[in-house]
């Protein structure tokens, strides 16, 4: 039998545009990760919450808008007064992937309300 | 006219439940990756470029593998792509479903790095489709294996390489494995990856290969196929290594240690590529 199935046809289409969208991602990508380009991260951080244990837990989110991705991504949280350091925190994120973002928390004994800097100090190219 | 509907109905329903095998085939060839964390970071961190040659290559063996092996018994070329492009599309589909139902895959992961994690697992699972849809689907008559030539079964060894070779390819184990052997066993890994590909290529029987080619020794038969296998196995061995970036910042001899451990798997898969893909 040389017809073809309609199915098979619908499959074949199917498959074609999947293919050929994934080869166009990947392909676009090409450029725009020309150069070895450096991951490009911000951090977000949410109002402190009290954790019911005393403490106050920030949580944050980094986002990575470059087509790099970042790997050990270590997070620091510095609870200041004028030139005074009072506490510092640190989260170690596992990776923040190009284009995605990944979130974490910190802790600090006293309410950081207004007195904290977040800032990303490092991470390891995968 | 009716007959015609009917007989469509009935290619349709037969062409469904080969579509379910390759669904079945793709998810048991991808569990294994799918599974793996490096594969998880490779996804977004690879080279573009080198998923790009990766995937145009992976197509080329998948639409290899449906010409020689395929379930549907692929009449030429074309049907054989087409035949790659669904065994690729149900790849991506599967191994898609996999990651996100695994939590992989979330709305906080970026959609190009989330295109990238689902298509490097495509090529496996797609092999899985077309394997599984000969596999399931026993039929009668010779698979168009059995009558291929030489240059064929060369292919198929690659095929078989590249899928046991890219199993374990991505795993830390393989440049850890590399860092404590020590030279001699490394050689000796090499002979025995060498010897059981010439075991395997004679008593499971290649490509109707049971006894040797007619006309030809034992030297030529192994330096035909158990040499030639285990270069290609090596070959595969080093790409599968370039393509995770793990060769990047190796030294040569660092480089060559893992090609040889790679190949120890690459070796098998190319020496049972006939049972496997």
């Amino acid at each position: 039998m040389s017809r073809k199935p309609l199915l098979e046809w619908l499959m074949a289409g199917f498959g074609a545009t999947l293919t050929l969208g994934t080869l166009a991602v990947v392909a676009s990508d090409i450029s725009v990760s020309q150069g070895d380009p450096p991951p490009r991260l911000a951090i977000a951080a949410e109002a402190p919450q009290p954790d019911g244990q005393g403490s106050f837990l920030v949580r944050f989110t980094v986002t990575n808008a470059a087509p790099a991705t970042a790997a050990q991504v270590t997070v620091e949280g510095v609870l200041s007064e004028g030139e005074r350091v009072l506490e510092t925190s640190r989260a170690v994120l596992d990776y923040v992937p190009r284009g995605s973002s990944a979130r974490g928390g910190l802790w600090f004994r006293q309410d950081p309300a207004g007195r904290l800097t977040l800032r990303a100090t490092g991470y390891a190219e995968p | 006219m009716t007959e015609q509907s009917a007989a469509d109905r009935g290619g349709n329903r037969a062409y469904a439940v080969s579509l379910a095998r390759g669904m079945a085939g793709a998810l048991i060839f991808a569990f294994p990756l799918v599974m793996t964390m490096e594969m998880w970071s490779i996804g977004f961190s690879v080279t573009p470029g080198r998923l790009l040659l990766f995937l145009v290559l992976g197509l080329g063996v998948l639409a290899g593998l449906a010409y020689y092996s395929g379930f549907e018994p692929a009449a030429d070329w074309l049907d054989a792509l087409l035949d790659a492009l669904g065994a690729f599309a149900i790849g991506l589909v599967g191994s898609g479903l996999l990651l996100w139902l695994f939590g992989i895959v979330t709305p906080e992961l970026g959609w190009r790095a989330a295109v990238g994690m689902v298509a490097l697992q495509a090529v496996p699972a797609g092999m899985g489709a077309v394997a599984a849809r000969r596999q399931f689907g026993a039929r009668d008559g010779e698979a168009r294996e059995d009558r291929a030539g030489y240059p064929a079964q060369l292919f198929l060894m690659v095929a078989g390489a590249l899928f046991l070779a890219f199993n374990v390819a991505p795993t830390e184990e393989v440049l850890l494995i590399a860092l404590r052997m020590q030279p001699w066993p490394l050689v000796g890994l090499m002979g025995l990856s060498l010897l059981l590909l010439h075991l395997l290529v004679y008593t499971i029987g290649f490509a109707g290969q049971e006894q040797r080619p007619e006309g030809a020794g034992a030297w030529r038969t192994f330096c035909a196929y158990s040499l030639a296998g285990y270069g290609l196995a090596l070959a595969v061995s080093f790409y599968a290594l370039w393509t995770f970036g793990r060769a990047d910042l190796a030294s040569l001899p660092m480089m060559a240690m893992a090609t040889v451990v790679l190949g120890f798997p690459a070796a098998l898969g190319a020496a049972i590529a006939r049972l496997v893909v």
